[in-house]
C-alpha cells in the first residue's frame, strides 16, 4: 500500500478523533492526572501539596486514609518514611493507572473510538470512502489500527508524564511502572477488536458501545468463575485431605445409611456431577481459553516489571514456593546454605526438601533459615487412598516427629493467618520447640506454610539464653516481620480467585496459567474478530 | 462507437432473503459506453440506476454476469484509480474542512500531497469555494456539500466520471457551473456517466442515454434517437378558428382537437402531420378565412416526453 494512502487514512482518523468530545474531555483528564503528582508530592518527610504550600507527615497523611489502607495501616507503622514515600508512589500509579484508567480510561477510550467503523459504513459516507481505490481490508485494518495507536499514544502520554511528574515533584518513581503503557493499550486492543466486529454488523456506535460493555461484564464473568473454579480444583485434594482429618468420629445419613465423613468425601469424589455441570463447566473452558484475557493486562504488566526490574535489594527470593526476603534482620548476614547441613533440623522427610536460604548473626549466633520440599503424597483416612498432604497432615506429621525422638521436644504450636493488605489469606502453622544438640540446647520457632506445590518453613533459632534483639523476636512473633514490612513476604495470595490467578500466570510453567498462552488466545481472538469484520464487510452492499 | 471503457453483460442482481422478501433490482441489463462518451442513464425511482452504478464500483457486490471497468473485472481497487464518483445523497466527512476532504480522497486516489496541493486551489475556485474552504463540512449547506463533493470526484483527475444527481440541491448559478464543468470534461474527453431526474439537463449534456424500468433497460440511444423528429408542424394562428376541423376539411393526420375555450385557444397553436404541398394548402385556407399566421414550426419530441411515453407505456 502507497506511504501516501496510509497517511491519509491516518490523519483522517486524527481529525476525526479530534473533533471527537469525549476524545478532548479523555486529553484533558489525562492532563490534570499528569499534573497532580506535581502539586501533590511524596517527599520522603512527608507529602508536599502545592510546591511546599502545605505539608503533611505520613502519619497524619495515611490516617486520613485509614479506612482505605485497612489491615496494612498497622504495617505502615513499622515502616521507615522512605519506604512509606515508596509505598505512596506506587499506591498511586496503581490507583490512577490499574484502577482509574485500566477500567475507566478504557470505557472512555471505547466511547471515543467506537464512531470508527460505524461512521465510515453508514449510508452516504460509505459510498465516497469505499469507491475509492482502496480495499475494505485496508479501511478495517487502518480503522483498527488508528483507533488502537491513538490510545496507545494517550496511554503513554499518561503513564511517562505521571512518571515524569513523579520524578519531578517527588523525587522518585519506579521506572518498571512504564510497562503498564503497553498494559492499557494491551488490553484496549482486545476489547476493540470487539467493538469493531459490533461496529461492522450492527453499524451503530451506540449498539457497538453498549454491547462491547456488555462483553467485558460477560468475559469478567466467564474468566472469574473460570479462576473460582480452577482455584477450587487445583486445591481439590488438600481440601479433601482437611476434611478427612476433621471428619474423625462424624456419622451422616444418606439414603438412611449411616456413612462416616471419610466415607462421604470418597463417595462425593467419585460421584458423577451430572453432565448438567459437566456442560457448563466444559462451556466456561472452551470460552475462557477462548475470549479475550483482558484482566491478565495488569499481572503481565507486573511480571515485566518484575522481569525486566527484578527485587535489587532483595537478597532471597524464591519464585517456586513465592517467598521473598525483602531484607535482613539487623546483624544478621547471608551464609552458604550447604554450610548448615547435618546442623540444623528441618521438617520431614528431610531427605527431600533443601535449606534454600541461611543468614546468620554473629553477635548473637542467631539463625534464619529458609527450608523447602515438595508436598508429598501420603495414605488418608480409612480408605488409605494416596493424597496429597494438606497443612493439617503436615502439621501432624510435623508434631509427630518432634514427638518421635528425645532430642526434640515441642513447646507450643499455633494456628495462625497470614494477611496482607486485606485481600488474601493463608493459614501457617507457628511451632516453638526446643533442639538438644551437641552444641547445646536451640529455641527454635518454625512457621510452616504450604505454598501450591510446595512447604516452606522459616525457622528462626538461636541458642539458648542468647540475647536476640527485640525488633527480630517481636516481629517475627507477629509475623508482620515475615509476611507485611520485615523480611520475608509472600508473592502469592490464596483465597481470591484473580489474586491466585495473577500469582499463578507466569512466563513459564503450565499452559493455563501461561503468559504465552494468555496473550496468543487473546490475540488469536483479535485476529478472529478482525476477520468475521472483514467477512462480514465484504458482504455489505452500500 | 470508440473504445469501451465500461461493459456491463446481462447483470442481475437480487436482494433481500434471510426471512425477507427477494426483490430483483437488476434484471439482465447491458451496456457498453465508449471512451469520451457523456452518457446518461435515466428511469423511475427504483428503476435500478444506482444500484448499476455502486455495481460498477464495486459498492456492489454478490452479482450475476459480468461487469468491467477499462477491460477488468469490477471490484478490484486498481481500476477505481482511474474514476471519480459523486454518490447521490452523499455525505462527506463532517470532521473535515472542504480543504481537507480534497486531499484526502485525492490521497486515496493514490495522488500525492504536493500534486494536490496545486490542483486544490483551481478545483474549489471552479466548483465555487474557495472562500469556504477552510470551513468544516458540517457547517456546510448542502449545496455548498454538493459543490465540494463533485470537486472530489474529479480532483485526481479520473479518465471516468459518475455523476448521481450532480445538480441536486444546488442553486441555479451552481447547476450552469456543473453543466459548464461538464462540457469542459467532455471537451477533454472524460467518459461522463450521469444519472439525473432533470431531464432538461440530461438532454443538454448527454451523447448517450439508457432508460431503465423495473431493474431492465428499456430503451437506449443517442439523444437524437430519442427525441425524433415527430413530422407535425405547428401552426401560431390568431385568431383561433372554433370551427378549425371543418376549415381545414380533413388536410393532414393528427390534428390535436382542443374543446373551446382550452389552452390552444389562449396561445393560438394547433399541431397537425402534414407533407409539404399539404401544409400550402392550410396556409392558403388560414389566409382566405382572414386567420393570421403568426408562426410555424416543426416540434421535436422532448427526452421528458420520450421518457414519460416509455415508462407509462412499460407500466401498463
Amino acid at each position: 500500500m502507497k506511504f501516501t494512502i496510509v497517511r491519509a487514512l491516518l490523519l483522517d482518523a486524527l481529525y476525526q478523533v479530534l473533533d471527537n468530545k469525549v476524545f478532548r474531555i479523555l486529553v484533558v483528564v489525562i492532563g490534570l492526572l499528569i499534573l497532580m503528582p506535581l502539586f501533590m508530592a511524596f517527599r520522603e518527610d512527608g507529602v508536599q501539596l502545592l510546591f511546599g504550600t502545605w505539608s503533611f507527615p505520613y502519619d497524619k497523611f495515611l490516617d486520613s486514609f485509614g479506612a482505605m489502607m485497612g489491615a496494612s495501616g498497622s504495617v505502615v507503622s513499622s515502616m521507615s518514611s522512605s519506604e512509606v514515600q515508596e509505598l505512596c508512589i506506587q499506591a498511586y500509579q496503581s490507583l490512577i493507572i490499574t484502577g482509574l484508567m485500566g477500567n475507566l480510561g478504557i470505557f472512555i477510550c471505547l466511547a471515543a473510538t467506537a464512531f470508527f467503523i460505524p461512521q465510515m459504513v453508514e449510508k452516504g459516507a460509505a459510498d465516497t470512502v469505499f469507491s475509492k481505490p482502496v480495499s475494505r481490508i485496508t479501511l478495517l485494518l487502518a480503522r483498527y489500527l488508528t483507533g488502537v495507536l491513538f490510545v496507545g499514544i494517550l496511554a503513554c502520554l499518561l503513564v511517562f508524564g505521571t512518571h515524569f511528574a513523579l520524578l519531578i515533584g517527588s523525587g522518585a518513581s519506579d521506572s518498571a511502572f512504564l510497562w503498564n503503557a503497553l498494559a492499557l493499550t494491551y488490553k484496549f486492543s482486545l476489547l476493540y477488536a470487539v467493538t469493531l466486529l459490533i461496529g461492522v454488523v450492527t453499524r451503530s456506535t451506540v449498539a457497538s458501545i453498549l454491547l462491547t460493555i456488555i462483553f467485558m461484564m460477560f468475559n469478567g464473568c466467564v474468566h472469574g468463575a473460570w479462576k473460582g473454579v480452577q482455584m477450587s480444583a487445583d486445591s481439590e485434594m488438600e481440601t479433601g485431605e482437611s476434611l478427612s482429618g476433621d471428619t474423625g468420629g462424624i456419622t451422616v445419613k444418606v439414603n438412611g445409611e449411616e456413612q462416616s465423613g471419610d466415607e462421604l468425601i470418597e463417595a462425593t469424589d467419585d460421584g458423577d456431577a451430572g453432565w448438567f455441570i459437566d456442560t457448563i463447566w466444559t462451556t466456561t473452558q472452551t470460552l475462557h481459553y477462548t475470549l479475550p484475557k483482558t484482566g491478565d493486562a495488569s499481572t503481565i504488566a507486573e511480571k515485566l516489571q518484575t522481569t525486566f526490574a527484578g527485587d535489587e535489594n532483595s537478597p532471597f527470593q524464591d519464585e517456586e514456593m513465592a517467598l521473598e526476603l525483602k531484607s535482613l534482620p539487623p546483624t544478621f548476614e547471608a551464609i552458604d546454605p550447604t554450610s548448615l547441613d547435618g546442623k540444623s533440623e528441618h521438617f520431614p522427610p528431610a531427605e527431600d526438601g533443601t535449606i534454600v536460604f541461611a543468614a546468620v548473626s554473629e553477635s548473637s549466633g542467631a539463625r534464619l533459615l529458609v527450608h523447602r520440599r515438595p508436598v508429598l503424597e501420603a495414605p488418608s483416612g480409612s480408605s488409605g487412598r494416596m493424597r496429597r498432604e494438606s497443612s493439617r497432615s503436615a502439621e501432624k506429621a510435623f508434631t509427630a516427629w518432634l514427638e518421635a525422638d528425645e532430642s526434640r521436644q515441642q513447646d507450643s504450636l499455633e494456628r495462625v493467618f497470614i494477611a496482607e493488605g486485606t485481600t488474601w489469606n493463608r493459614s501457617a502453622r507457628d511451632f516453638r520447640w526446643t533442639a538438644f544438640r551437641t552444641d547445646g540446647n536451640w529455641s527454635v520457632r518454625t512457621l510452616l506454610v504450604r505454598e501450591g506445590d510446595w512447604f516452606g518453613s522459616i525457622q528462626l533459632e538461636h541458642p539458648e539464653g542468647a540475647e536476640l534483639d527485640d525488633s527480630i523476636t517481636e516481629h517475627f512473633g507477629n509475623r508482620d516481620y515475615m509476611f507485611g514490612t520485615g523480611s520475608i513476604t509472600s508473592m502469592h495470595a490464596s483465597r481470591d480467585p484473580s489474586a491466585w490467578y495473577a500469582e499463578k500466570l507466569d512466563w513459564t510453567g503450565d499452559w493455563k496459567y501461561s503468559i504465552w498462552f494468555s496473550v496468543g488466545s487473546s490475540l488469536g481472538f483479535v485476529f478472529l474478530c478482525i476477520l468475521l469484520s472483514w467477512w462480514r464487510l465484504a458482504r455489505i452492499d452500500f | 462507437m470508440s473504445e469501451s471503457i465500461l461493459s456491463v453483460r446481462d447483470v442481475e442482481k437480487t436482494y433481500g432473503g434471510f426471512f425477507g422478501k427477494w426483490h430483483k433490482a437488476l434484471d439482465g441489463v447491458s451496456l457498453e459506453v465508449g471512451r469520451g462518451t457523456v452518457f446518461g442513464l435515466l428511469g423511475p425511482n427504483g428503476a435500478g440506476k444506482t444500484t448499476l452504478i455502486k455495481i460498477l464500483l464495486g459498492l456492489v457486490r454478490g452479482i450475476e454476469g459480468e461487469a468491467e471497468l477499462f477491460g477488468k473485472k469490477v471490484g478490484a481497487p486498481v481500476p477505481r484509480t482511474r474514476v471519480g464518483y459523486l454518490p447521490e445523497a452523499h455525505r462527506l466527512p463532517p470532521y473535515l474542512t472542504g480543504w481537507q476532504v480534497l486531499r484526502l480522497f485525492g490521497q486515496l486516489c493514490g495522488r500525492d500531497r504536493a500534486w494536490l496541493d496545486e490542483r486544490i486551489p483551481l478545483w474549489l475556485a471552479r466548483v465555487g469555494m474557495t472562500k469556504d474552504a477552510h470551513r468544516k463540512i458540517k457547517e456546510y449547506s448542502k449545496g455548498m456539500c454538493q459543490r465540494i463533493g463533485i470537486a472530489q470526484a474529479l480532483i485526481h483527475e479520473p479518465e471516468l466520471v459518475f455523476l448521481d444527481e450532480p445538480t441536486d440541491g444546488v442553486d441555479p448559478v451552481g447547476r450552469e457551473a456543473i453543466r459548464g464543468i461538464v462540457e469542459e470534461l467532455k471537451d477533454q474527453g472524460t467518459t461522463i456517466f450521469i444519472n439525473s431526474h432533470l431531464l432538461m439537463e440530461v438532454e443538454m449534456i448527454c451523447d448517450r442515454v439508457v432508460i431503465m424500468d423495473k431493474g431492465r433497460i428499456i430503451q437506449e440511444g443517442t439523444m437524437a434517437e430519442l427525441t425524433p423528429d415527430t413530422g407535425a408542424v405547428r401552426f401560431t394562428v390568431t385568431p383561433y378558428p372554433k370551427d378549425l376541423p371543418q376549415l381545414i376539411g380533413g388536410i393532414g393526420r393528427g390534428l390535436n382537437e382542443e374543446p373551446p375555450g382550452s389552452e390552444a385557444e389562449d396561445t393560438g397553436q394547433f399541431e397537425l402531420t402534414v407533407d409539404g404541398t399539404e401544409t400550402d394548402k392550410i396556409i392558403d385556407i388560414l389566409r382566405a378565412n382572414q386567420i393570421g399566421l403568426r408562426g410555424l414550426s416543426r416540434p421535436k419530441l422532448t427526452l421528458e416526453q420520450s421518457f414519460i411515453d416509455l415508462v407509462k407505456k412499460e407500466q401498463r
